[in-house]
């Protein structure tokens, strides 16, 4: 299952920032670790569950992982931004982006030390804990690709790629009218707003048969 | 795995007529002159910057498509260049030579040059660099990739010279950026 | 050694190259080989026959659905041979009338020589066309341009 989707510029800014909502019961398991993480910072995956109160629009309220799920109380229409449910650049400079982007800093950081030897080069693909797992790829222009998902999803560095080479390249970089620099500062940065990219890219991560 | 330019432009590389491209390169240059009243060193410096913005995306486009990764060396950034970067865009392979002592800086030289084909400069264009916008492309490319460079004409057979031939320098080795509040 | 005298006129009328030169053929003692023989006085009247002659190509042109119009004005002992291109740029190409003696031969080597001329001067100016720097209706002074004229001069005059 897909949770969420990321996309943060070689200044550390988030550009794009994908949550989707999942229709039913997930996590069942994993309530108290998404409870605890709203408690504390909120969750950096953008988790969000049934259980969790409506949005207030804060980000703070949810996963860093960008998990969401519906929410039976407050109906799902405020939270749906077009055909597919969720979020779509809502949670850019929330606390659980910052969270995110810095836990993947810092997992990079540690991983290229792994190697010992500089011709043995070491990149950091994804982490897992006992619930999720976030995949990541970055490119040699330090674009970096986030995808949040439940721990039964394998590799999805194919699918990093892809969504690089293929929708950021298409709707992003040959646009010319969008920017591929989306501005130095951390508060006032730019975002990728364009319907073709968020169309493209929800249609083609909703059609593999990881995302539900 | 990163692939050769070679097979990029042959498999993965849309293609137009070249004297489309040359003309439409051609009258954006003229186009330029004529705004700047023929103030040619005004013409160079937006040639430059237009370059640099073509360059920024120019460099995901040339990642995505071959795959390749970061260098280590400037050589091998220099090999990629010649031998990858100006093969799948412009389907010419320029030769490198006078690599300065340190290595920071090589010279490129171009046998043949698809922007200028059909151009001859006015004579009072002492000033103009024509194909000035490759500068920009190449400077504005090695930017994301944390280079950061000058790269300047110093021949060309616009004017007369035996060859074409740009330097490029490479000033820095930008650090990748840090999230703010965390040094 | 006959003498011509070529120009390229615009679509505005006005002449935007202009060649004096005489033939490489049967190069005679007197003068240097390729430089015209054309007395004082016709020299000066050159434009203008070329410019007079060029209501009779706009007739012409619509009476042939050929570029290379062939001989289309006779003045003052001189005749006119013209060429109109794609773009309504005219090239003519004014000369001495050949004397009995060469005529026979003058005519047969005549129209199709004049038009294999037309056609490369034709490819040199779009050639020059090309150039960004160059735009319709400039008056034409890049050397090159003159040189490779004078080149296809020798090839066939």
């Amino acid at each position: 299952m897909i949770y969420s989707f990321s996309i943060f510029d070689r200044h550390c800014n988030c550009i794009y920032n994908r949550r989707y909502i999942h229709d039913g019961p997930l996590l069942t398991q994993s309530k108290p670790s998404s409870v605890n993480l709203k408690n504390s910072i909120g969750d950096p995956l953008g988790v969000s569950i049934t259980s969790l109160p409506p949005d207030n629009g804060s980000g703070d309220n949810f996963s860093p992982l960008g998990i969401t799920t519906k929410s039976k109380e407050s109906g799902s229409s405020s939270a749906i931004n077009g055909p597919i449910p969720g979020y779509i650049n809502k949670y850019n400079d929330s606390n659980a982006s910052k969270l995110l982007f810095g836990i993947m800093y810092s997992l990079k950081n540690i991983t290229a030390k792994l190697g010992d030897l500089a011709s043995l080069f070491n990149t950091l693909k994804s982490f897992s804990t006992e619930n999720f797992r976030v995949h990541f790829m970055e490119s040699a222009t330090g674009l970096k690709f986030v995808l949040a998902t439940d721990n039964e999803v394998d590799n999805l560095q194919h699918i990093l790629k892809e969504l690089y080479t293929n929708y950021y390249l298409n709707h992003v970089v040959y646009n010319a009218l969008s920017p591929v620099e989306f501005g130095t500062d951390a508060n006032e940065h730019g975002k990728i707003s364009n319907s073709d990219f968020i169309n493209a890219t929800d249609s083609f991560l909703t059609s593999l048969s990881v995302f539900k | 795995m990163s692939r050769s330019g070679e097979e990029v432009w042959k498999n993965s590389t849309e293609k137009i007529n070249s004297e489309l491209f040359t003309l439409t390169y051609g009258s954006v240059v003229a186009q330029l002159c004529s705004d700047y009243n023929n103030n040619y060193n005004l013409v160079n410096k937006q040639l430059d910057s237009m370059g640099y913005n073509i360059g920024i995306r120019l460099i995901e486009e040339f990642l995505a498509k071959t795959g390749a990764a970061r260098c280590h060396t400037m050589k091998e950034t220099a090999e990629i260049i010649l031998k990858v970067g100006f093969k799948m865009f412009l389907n010419i392979t320029p030769q490198v030579d006078n690599w300065s002592l340190d290595n920071r800086q090589f010279s490129l030289i171009l046998n043949e040059n698809p922007l200028a084909d059909f151009v001859e400069l006015p004579s009072d264009a002492k000033d103009l660099w024509y194909s000035q916008i490759l500068c920009g492309v190449l400077r504005g490319a090695l930017h994301m990739v944390q280079l950061d460079v000058s790269v300047w004409f110093v021949k060309d057979v616009l004017k007369g010279d035996d060859i074409t031939e740009l330097k490029l320098k490479l000033n820095k080795i930008l650090k990748d950026e840090v999230p703010a509040g965390e040094d | 050694m006959a003498s011509y005298y070529f120009t390229i006129i615009g679509t505005l009328d006005r002449p935007l190259y202009e060649l004096e030169f005489a033939s490489f053929k049967n190069p005679t003692a007197q003068g240097v080989p390729g430089k015209s023989q054309f007395s004082a006085s016709v020299k000066e009247i050159l434009p203008f026959i070329a410019n007079s002659s060029l209501d009779v190509v706009e007739d012409a042109q619509w009476n042939s659905n050929q570029f290379h119009l062939g001989k289309i004005d006779a003045f003052f002992g001189l005749q006119v041979n013209g060429y109109i291109t794609q773009g309504n740029i005219k090239f003519l190409l004014c000369y001495e009338t050949p004397t009995n003696a060469n005529l026979a031969l003058h005519a047969k080597q005549d129209d199709t020589t004049l038009k294999q001329f037309f056609n490369e001067v034709n490819d040199l100016y779009v050639k020059c066309l090309l150039n960004p720097f160059y735009s319709v209706n400039d008056a034409i002074t890049s050397p090159d341009f003159d040189l490779r004229v004078k080149l296809i001069v020798r090839k066939y005059l």
